[in-house]
């Protein structure tokens, strides 16, 4: 007897192919994306301690930076600052190993480049270090086809960035033109490698990585950068300080001091230093190095989320599943009642309907866990080494996490079955018998409401409405399976808009000169030839007290809502400041709103360097990846004893950078340059996300699509009575229609509040100091949304028709009749 | 005229290694306010000749003309109008929707035809015995109560042909007999042409005309208990 049930059970599943294909095709992609997300993840992961460690193949990563940003030590300076670095070193469990001045300077690469058979020559943004010592934060060079050669040791060798060398074209032994604001030289390429600092390869301040051939890194001797800058021998900017071990540092992503010991040690430093020199210097630790945040910041994302999205992914699986079995058991109700009457126990009942999804759990795990391996980490880790440009010198072992992955998906699975079997276990024969199992009486009220409509209306309300269980699974279906569509779209838009859409609708100038300090006259002579506009502009580091995390202070000629302003600032709140008051009046962006709680209308106190200022918040501005304050130039000048660091420009038509301009100024980046480089980079990500959308439009098909088709073959039998009655197709079709549409809107407005809330605790979860940015409901997206899940939902009309009208009506008069 | 006029009607199935057939050569007339019980054996082919009087089968051969008009066969929408129009039907489990008030089953099948007509759907219910039971949904009531139901939802839009099969089938032998004094008084005074599927033979009490089949083939056709009524039928309402 139970082996026949089994033997019907698994008929009438392989009966429904495409539904049980479309369970198991779930499964597999549920774990087919577990296994690639956490494989990306422990392989990242585990990967940058590599590279920071003290060892032969590794960099040795500072714990503590000193930064000079308005200028430099001179060899003397720079020398007995380290000698009072160790001679003072606090009381402390970590002991200093290492302290060893470093020049870095921001410059320019001459890239020659033929456009239409004509050789140009392109001024492009650089970063320059000279190395020294190099026994702290050393150029990393794996033994992997990414680089090659050696480190510069001569004055006029350099070893450039890997991903110059692929960005550029440039190969060991070539010559390349270089600067750092007074003139250019020729330096031979000796090495290809990587370096700390530029290991995610983005321009300061740039979220995303650089366009191939739009940012350039070099690595030269000291004598070589000294040369280049004109400097004397021993200047630096930058003291690495490096502590024996690698102490904990506070992380950004957590509320609480990760790290007291460090943070007790740099505050020591920060007295030490400001005893000894006057300028003001920034002391921080790995939190505030950008590209090891970033990408400590993704490793952990990656780690944190593998695990939601293939939950999120197998228990979309797991309620079409659970449709799928509730209507099996209820179709083969009449079977289990007679096997009650018959004697068999409850107990013997269940296995059965287990088995099924036990069985589709592990098929579709097995399945997932193959493509996963071989095709999906492949290709994930291939994804990130030509985005990231950084080579992965070995994979993570997938053993433990394919299993891990495995056994959650499975129980997702597993769980989703065991109700409808336990539905199945508690049947009452003679119930079933008289049919009433099937009937959930509508309720009075709802009778009441509907009684004014048409029959077949009212019907049709009625009979959706008439498992609220049932429908409120549907909506949750449709909802979570848009979640992964919807999110992903909130997300590109949201991107575009705060990247593409804010430099091209907020920002008018041409160009950004920066200049080295004093430097912006020659710069103003160069517009003024030319017959363009300029405004001068202070970007300076800043931090609030007692808090080593950096803020960008500009301090701007023009603060302006007007979208002819050079920089259009979005104001949230409050309004623009006055120039020239006893306590300087600023802007703050919303992500020091919401980082730090500052408010419109507090006063607060910046620290530059070690100079403190007191500041009057009277706004609050909106769209700003990074955080910024925004002051009157005119007060930060007084402030820094700078009067520029950049010189923002709007040239008349036709006129453009050229290389006097690349002579005179440290870096130039050109707006169009820097929408483009954008939109690459959106495009590139638009390959990834792509493949998402696509899943997600999949998912969001195969759920909406089984479980409407439930939805049908629930009303098999009413159906076909109102068809053997004479009910007209057109009549059923517009009746089928409009269940479809409303099903459709409500299921596509909730999928759209999903999307809105998921992506929303999303981005809360991810931002972070150095990269904010909020999720609105955008219209479009939503639009977009809705449209697409009442489409699929009104699509499958034609199909239900079809089902109709195929249906055998004297059979189902035998049925009916049995 | 007669209202049925069928003739050489065969309807074969088709199956693997023989051709079963189900009607072999049937020629039937009905007049109006006839009252058939058709009797037979299992298998001899009563549902099939069932099935395609009310054009829900069609029949491989034959002919079959209602009131004049050839019937349409292999083409479902005009055989949904056909039954719309003329056919009503009552299946032995009684089949009202569940979601919907006896009342309500009722006012449906006139929606599907076209005219709304509450006080004839109440009177109807009346006729069966079950004014009180209007605002119910059928989960609520007895089986026999959900056959009168359907013999008030068949005959709410005043169909020319009612056809029943097994509709007592279900019921026990007291309950059977109210349910056909039902139809036979609604039927009566309605005017409405009955054909009744059975195997129990004590219905032949409320025919007027008892036709047997075997084989798919009639094997006698005489008169029954009841009598033919006044060839005037005096509708109840409207
Ligand atoms: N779909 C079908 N395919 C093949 N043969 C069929 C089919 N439906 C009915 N038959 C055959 O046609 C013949 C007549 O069937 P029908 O259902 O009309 O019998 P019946 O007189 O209604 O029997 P019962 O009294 O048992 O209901 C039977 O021999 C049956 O086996
Ligand atoms: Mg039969």
């Amino acid at each position: 007897m139970l082996i026949l049930l089994n033997k019907r059970l698994a008929r009438s599943m392989m009966r429904s192919k495409i539904r049980l294909i479309a369970v198991i095709a779930m499964v597999v992609v549920a774990v087919f994306a577990g296994v690639s997300f956490a494989a990306y993840a422990h392989t990242v992961s585990g990967m940058y301690d590599e590279i920071y460690e003290d060892s032969e193949n590794a960099v040795n990563l500072p714990d503590l930076w000193v930064e000079n940003p308005s200028g430099t030590w001179d060899g003397e300076t720079s020398a007995s600052l380290c000698e009072d670095i160790a001679s003072n070193w606090p009381d402390s469990v970590l002991v200093l190993n290492e302290c060893e001045p470093r020049l870095r300077l921001d410059g320019t690469m001459f890239y020659e480049t033929s456009e239409a058979g004509e050789r140009k020559e392109k001024p492009v943004p650089a970063v320059w270090h000279g190395i020294d010592e190099g026994s702290v934060d050393r150029v990393w060079m794996p033994s992997h086809h990414c680089c090659s050669g050696r480190v510069a040791t001569g004055e006029s060798e350099i070893v450039i960035d890997a991903r110059v060398a692929t960005g550029m074209e440039i190969s060991l032994g070539d010559s390349v033109t270089i600067g750092a604001g007074n003139g250019r030289m020729n330096f031979t390429v000796v090495g290809i490698g990587l370096h700390s600092n530029h290991l995610y390869y983005a321009q300061d301040g740039d979220l995303f990585p650089a366009e191939p051939g739009t940012f350039a890194t070099g690595y030269l001797s000291s004598e070589g950068l000294e040369r280049l800058a004109n400097m004397s021998s021993g200047s630096s900017n930058l003291l690495l300080i490096d502590i024996l071990g690698t102490p904990d540092y506070n992380l950004p992503s957590t509320d609480e001091d990760d790290g007291p010991a460090l943070t007790l040690v740099t505050q020591a430093m920060d007295e030490i230093i400001s005893s000894s020199v006057d300028s003001p210097s920034l002391i921080y630790d790995r939190s505030q190095v950008f590209s090891v945040e970033i990408l400590r910041a993704d490793a952990e994302g990656a780690m944190l989320f593998y695990i939601p999205i293939t939950g999120m992914i197998a228990a979309i699986a797991g309620i079409t599943l659970f449709l799928s079995l509730q209507r099996l058991v209820q179709s083969q109700s009449r079977e289990i009642a007679i096997l009650r009457t018959l004697g068999v126990p409850r107990w013997a009942i269940m296995p059965s309907y287990v088995i099924m999804p036990l069985g589709i759990g592990i098929a579709g795990s097995l399945l997932g866990a193959i493509l996963g391996v071989y095709l999906g980490t492949p290709a994930m880790l291939t994804f990130y080494e030509d985005f990231m440009g950084i080579p992965i010198l070995q994979s993570a072992e997938l053993g433990q996490i394919v299993m891990q992955i495995v056994v959650v998906t499975t129980a997702v699975v597993l769980f989703s079955g065991i109700l409808p079997a336990v539905q199945a276990s508690r049947l009452q024969p003679l119930e079933v018998m008289r049919g009433e199992h099937e009937v959930r009486i509508s309720s009075r009220k709802i009778q009441k409401i509907t009684s004014r409509l048409p029959a077949t209306a009212g019907l049709t309300i009625r009979s959706s409405i008439r498992k609220p269980a049932r429908l409120t699974f549907t909506f949750l279906a449709v909802g979570l399976s848009m979640l992964l569509f919807g999110s992903t779209t909130l997300m590109m838009s949201s991107m575009e808009e705060m990247t593409v859409g804010s430099v091209e609708d907020d920002q008018n100038w041409d160009i950004q000169a920066n200049v080295l300090f004093g430097g912006e006259d020659e710069v103003i002579q160069w517009v003024d030839d030319k017959s363009g506009y300029h405004e001068r502009i202070i970007t300076f580091p800043a931090n609030p007290v007692n808090d080593s995390r950096v803020i960008s202070a500009n301090g701007m000629e023009v603060l302006s809502t007007e979208s002819s302003a050079l920089i259009q600032l979005d104001l949230k709140e409050g309004k623009l400041p006055e120039a020239g008051l006893q306590t300087n009046q600023i802007l703050i962006d919303e992500g020091l709103n919401h980082f730090l709680g500052w408010e419109t209308g507090e006063i607060q106190t910046l620290v530059f360097g070690s100079t403190p200022a007191t500041v009057e918040i009277v706004g609050i501005t909106q769209g700003e990846m990074s955080r910024t304050v925004y002051f009157h130039r005119s007060d930060l000048a007084k402030i820094v004893g700078v009067e520029a660091t950049a010189v923002l420009i709007d040239l008349p038509e036709g006129v453009s950078a050229d290389s006097d301009l690349g002579n005179v100024s440290l870096v130039i980046i050109e707006k169009q340059d820097l929408i483009s480089s954008y939109e690459s980079i959106l495009e590139q990500q638009q390959g990834f996300l792509g493949s998402i959308l696509f899943l997600g439009i999949l998912i969001a098909i195969v759920v909406l699509f089984n479980t409407l088709i439930i939805n049908l073959s629930e009303r098999d039998r009413e159906i076909a009575t109102l068809r053997v009655l004479g009910a007209p197709m057109n009549r059923l079709g517009w009746m089928m229609f409009g269940e479809h549409l409303a099903i459709g809107l409500i299921g596509g407005v909730l999928a759209f509040m999903f999307t809105l809330v998921g992506t929303q605790a999303m981005v809360s979860s991810f931002v972070q100091w150095s990269f904010y940015m909020t999720v609105s409901a955008d219209p479009v997206v939503a639009m977009q949304l809705i449209g697409i899940v009442v489409f699929i939902s009104v699509i499958l009309t034609p199909y239900g028709m079809r089902r109709i009208r195929k249906m055998d009506l004297v059979e189902k008069v035998k049925d009916l009749s049995q | 005229m007669a209202l049925v006029k069928i003739s050489g009607l065969e309807r074969h199935y088709q199956m693997a290694s023989e051709t079963v057939r189900a009607l072999d050569g049937v020629d039937l007339e009905i007049n109006e306010g006839e009252r058939i019980i058709l009797l037979g054996p299992s298998g001899s082919g009563k549902t099939t000749l069932l099935n395609c009087l009310s054009a829900l089968d069609s029949p491989t051969s034959g002919e079959y003309q209602f009131s004049g008009n050839k019937v349409p066969k292999n083409e479902s929408e005009a055989m949904t109008t056909f039954r719309r129009e003329n056919i009503g039907y009552v299946f032995q489990f009684f089949n009202l929707l569940q979601d919907l008030t006896v009342l309500e089953n009722l006012l449906l099948i006139q929606e599907l035809a076209g005219s709304r007509d509450e006080d004839r759907a109440r009177n109807l219910l009346a006729l069966v015995g079950l004014e009180g039971e209007v605002d119910r949904f059928p989960a609520e009531i007895s089986g026999g109560q959900q056959q009168r139901v359907a013999i008030a939802r068949s005959l709410a839009k005043r169909p020319r042909l009612l056809l029943g099969d097994e509709l007592t089938g279900n019921l026990d032998s007291w309950t059977s007999s109210v349910v056909m004094e039902v139809l036979v008084k609604a039927c009566d005074s309605e005017g409405i042409t009955c054909v009744f599927v059975t195997h129990d033979e004590s219905l032949v009490q409320y025919a007027t005309r008892v036709i047997r089949i075997d084989s798919g083939k009639i094997i006698s056709d005489e008169s029954g208990g009841a009598n033919v009524p006044s060839s005037t039928p005096k509708h109840i309402v409207g």
